[in-house]
């Protein structure tokens, strides 16, 4: 297929999980600070800091993190670029260039959600109801990932848009953890209800507390949440579950083409797969957990990246291999 | 709900669609004579459509316009990022053109286009027509449609029009007119082809017993057309479409028009050259193309040649067309032979390379180049229309009979200070059909863009783009000041 319309696919489906988890993680945090007594500070900012947007932030509204401010700046303004408005803005961006791609249903789906956004029930709902409202927009977004796998010919697109999904998903589990720890350090047994609490908001946040409550027996440690998160791997948003299912996409994707694009991207996320594999089974603590989690974000970064150079923006590559064709004819 | 509908029935009642309909005076009416009866060739469908009555053509047209937003059949006004999206205005009562007339008019399009592609031929080789003196130079140079650069192409099977929309016109005596040729990236044809979805959808019946010509095999005739001109052999060609981008406001028709052609929609930076071949980025590695149905102008396609600063464009593009290793559908450089300018002259380039007489007319045009015509021109502006010659869309024009003493004198000075940029034409009282307008159908104005294919021969899609003013009163069809659409039903030519 097209490279920019591979591009179109995979972005579609990053953008549309990153409005779901952006949603999930509004809703939770509203249902978590109330229950608790926290320093201001632990209460809406590590959300700003989980959408990596604290420097505009502080550029814009300074000291103020006043619940309803990070709300509104989470999911309307049009400066924040992870904003659930402008994601949905770009998600609706990619469709509509790949509308010959897209099926009618999933792009049915992204364009009303614009639409409801855009129009006054949206805003309406919002300030009546938000809960409802982070509901609704979840729901809109489990039904397109539905859409996706339910209508979309299994070939090439869909691929590329599993792909997008898995990466965004591998890496939001990631920043998810990485601010958890960093707002409450303490390992160990999880024992009293404000430190339940704050567990619990991070185990909903990853669509993970039923699921870890049927793996789990007696008073949680940090540790087995931790591992949780990051080994199981039948919970759909744990790290390792996100990565193998990325690799099935991307083993399918190159089935496709030629062995010279995607070589690196390939070897790239082998890496990151064997690199937590050697990890599971051994009890990450403390800072070794942030540099752990650090080095899972920026290697999904360059992932990501070098799946742009490869596969999307890919001139120098695809002039490289016409070289090399035409060599090649020539030693013959 | 219920007061609206019994609003709605108080206005309408029970009464005919067409009941009462008068058209207007001095002007030719697509479906009614000036005495208000149905003209013969269509008087059973105008019946049928008169039984309709209003409240059930209200409820089909509001169905209508459902299923044309539900599709996306929209055109995109991108001012702002909020991205407003509108549906083209689609009237439902169709614009009929009896079998007889259609026949007149399709020989005579394939005529005129085949005298183009000569014309263009000639011009970008031995210049004959010029040296000959049949059409003075200057008007040629002078124009901003003639590229040097390309002068000795010849592209593939001398065809420099694959797809062209002519824009015909009909006068008060009922006459069909040559107003413009469009020969570059004519638009409008996924209109055509949505419109004739839902006309179907919302007139089963009608349709049906009507014997109305068919206009579904246009994306394959226009695959065919594209691949006969293809540099390889045609099981190893790749066609494409190539679109300036998402934000255009066309987006939706050259997307549309790839997915019916089963083609790939690529834009600028999907392609690239090698070697003087076309290539595009896919994610199996390069692959040549062969045949670009290209929607970008002519200025944008290769930055090393034409503007330099455009994004839109593939480097050495024109290198690989000079090179005869890909085909660029429409030729670049036809804009010479569609401006306002050489309009005047087309009738005899069909005399001088076809040895015929015009089968359509067109509208008489001054040229303000020459003094006699000029002065004509500036003592008459009232009663004149008066166009840039390379305006378009409507714009940069003077409509004399509506126009203030303020904007007369404004383009009496234009006329003055640039001649040459100008030519006008007497007005011409457009001819009507019947409307859809604020609860009865009323005369409304409209003109007729009908598609030629050329490939290794010409084929004309029958029918094509009706264009209606919405606004009562006025000449302006165009889509970006308050024109709509129609569907257009050309009918069986009735067996003898």
């Amino acid at each position: 297929m097209i490279s920019r319309v591979a591009g179109n696919c995979f972005w579609l489906n990053r953008y549309m999980e990153r409005v779901g988890g952006m949603a999930r993680l509004l809703r939770v945090n509203r249902a978590f600070v109330p229950g608790v007594d926290l320093p201001q500070l632990h209460r809406w900012h590590p959300l700003v800091v989980v959408a990596g947007e604290e420097e505009r932030y502080r550029r814009h509204f300074g000291e103020d993190e006043n619940g309803e401010t990070v709300q509104e700046y989470l999911t309307w303004d049009r400066r924040n670029s992870t904003s659930v408005v402008e994601s949905v803005r770009w998600a609706r961006e990619n469709a509509r260039t790949a509308r010959e791609i897209v099926s009618s249903e999933m792009w049915e789906t992204v364009n009303s959600l614009w639409h409801w956004l855009q129009g006054g029930p949206g805003r309406r709902l919002y300030r009546s109801d938000r809960d409802h409202f982070y509901q609704h927009i979840r729901e809109m977004c489990e039904l397109f990932h539905g859409q996706a796998d339910e209508t979309m010919l299994n070939g090439e697109p869909l691929a590329f848009m599993r792909l997008g999904r898995y990466l965004e998903r591998a890496g939001q589990t990631a920043r998810l953890m990485d601010v958890h720890f960093h707002t409450f350090p303490d390992q160990g047994e999880i024992d009293d209800p404000i430190r339940l609490a704050q567990w619990s908001a991070l185990l909903a946040c990853c669509s993970a507390t039923e699921p870890f409550q049927k793996r789990s027996f007696g008073t949680p440690t940090a540790r087995e949440v931790v591992s949780f998160l990051l080994f199981e791997q039948d919970l759909p948003r744990s790290v390792s579950h996100c990565l193998r299912a990325a690799r099935h996409s991307l083993v399918h994707v190159r089935g496709y083409g030629s062995n010279r694009i995607g070589m690196v991207s390939t070897a790239l996320l082998e890496a990151l797969l064997s690199h937590v594999a050697l990890r599971e089974g051994h009890p990450i603590v403390g800072s070794e957990l942030h540099g752990e989690l650090t080095y899972l974000v920026d290697s999904l970064t360059d992932l990501c990246t070098s799946i742009e150079q490869e596969f999307f923006h890919s001139t120098e590559l695809q002039t490289q291999i016409l070289a090399e064709q035409s060599i090649a004819a020539a030693q013959q | 709900m219920p007061a609206e509908l019994e609003q709605t029935v108080g206005l309408a009642g029970d009464t005919t669609l067409l009941d009462g309909y008068q058209p207007l005076p001095r002007t030719y009416d697509e479906l009614f004579r000036s005495d208000g009866s149905s003209r013969e060739e269509v008087a059973d469908l105008v019946a049928e459509l008169d039984q309709l009555g209003r409240l059930e053509f209200m409820t089909r047209q509001r169905l209508a316009e459902g299923a044309l937003f539900r599709g996306g059949v929209t055109f995109s006004v991108y001012s702002d990022s909020k991205g407003q999206e509108k549906i083209f205005p689609f009237d439902l009562i169709p614009r009929v053109i009896p079998g007889k007339e259609w026949a007149d008019i399709e020989r005579g399009l394939v005529q005129r286009v085949t005298a183009l592609n000569m014309f263009l031929t000639d011009l970008y080789d031995g210049q004959r027509i010029l040296k000959e003196g049949r059409i003075p130079e200057s008007m040629v140079f002078a124009t901003a449609g003639y590229l040097k650069e390309l002068h000795g192409i010849r592209p593939r099977e001398g065809v420099f029009v694959n797809i062209a929309g002519i824009d015909l016109i009909r006068g008060a005596d009922g006459e069909f007119l040559v107003l413009e040729d469009n020969l570059r990236t004519p638009s409008g044809v996924s209109y055509v082809l949505e419109n004739r979805g839902v006309m179907k959808r919302v007139f089963p019946g009608v349709f049906r017993r009507s014997r109305v010509r068919t206009v579904e095999s246009y994306p394959a005739r226009l695959g065919d057309a594209l691949m006969s001109v293809s540099p390889r052999d045609p099981s190893e060609s790749r066609v494409v479409v190539l679109t300036p981008g998402s934000y255009n406001s066309a987006y939706f028709e050259h997307s549309f028009l790839a997915r019916q052609m089963g083609c790939d929609l690529v834009q600028g930076s999907d392609l690239f050259v090698h070697n003087e071949r076309v290539y595009v980025k896919t994610t199996a590695g390069p692959q040549q193309v062969d045949v670009i149905y290209r929607r970008i102008d002519d200025d944008f396609l290769d930055p090393k040649v034409f503007r330099e600063d455009s994004a839109l464009g593939v480097p050495g593009l024109i290198g690989a067309y000079a090179a005869g290793n890909v085909t660029l559908a429409n030729a670049p450089g036809n804009g010479v032979a569609d401006n306002k300018a050489v309009y005047p002259f087309v009738p005899d380039m069909i005399r001088f390379y076809l040895d015929e007489e015009p089968i359509l007319g067109q509208v008489q045009t001054y040229r303000c180049m020459r003094p006699d015509d000029c002065q004509y021109v500036l003592e008459n502006l009232g009663s004149l229309v008066v166009k840039a010659v390379d305006g378009c869309g409507g714009y940069g024009m003077l409509f004399g009979p509506r126009a203030t003493r303020g904007e007369i004198d404004e383009f009496a000075e234009k006329i003055r200070d640039t001649p040459e940029g100008y030519i006008a034409q007497p007005v011409v009282e457009l001819s009507t059909c019947p409307t859809w307008a604020e609860g009865e159908a009323a005369p409304r104005r409209v003109d007729l863009r009908p598609f030629v294919l050329t490939g290794k021969k010409s084929w004309v899609l029958p029918g094509g783009l009706t264009r209606v003013a919405l606004k009562a009163g006025s000449y302006v069809v165009n889509s970006s000041q308050g024109g709509g659409s129609k569907d257009t039903w050309v009918l069986e030519a009735p067996q003898s």
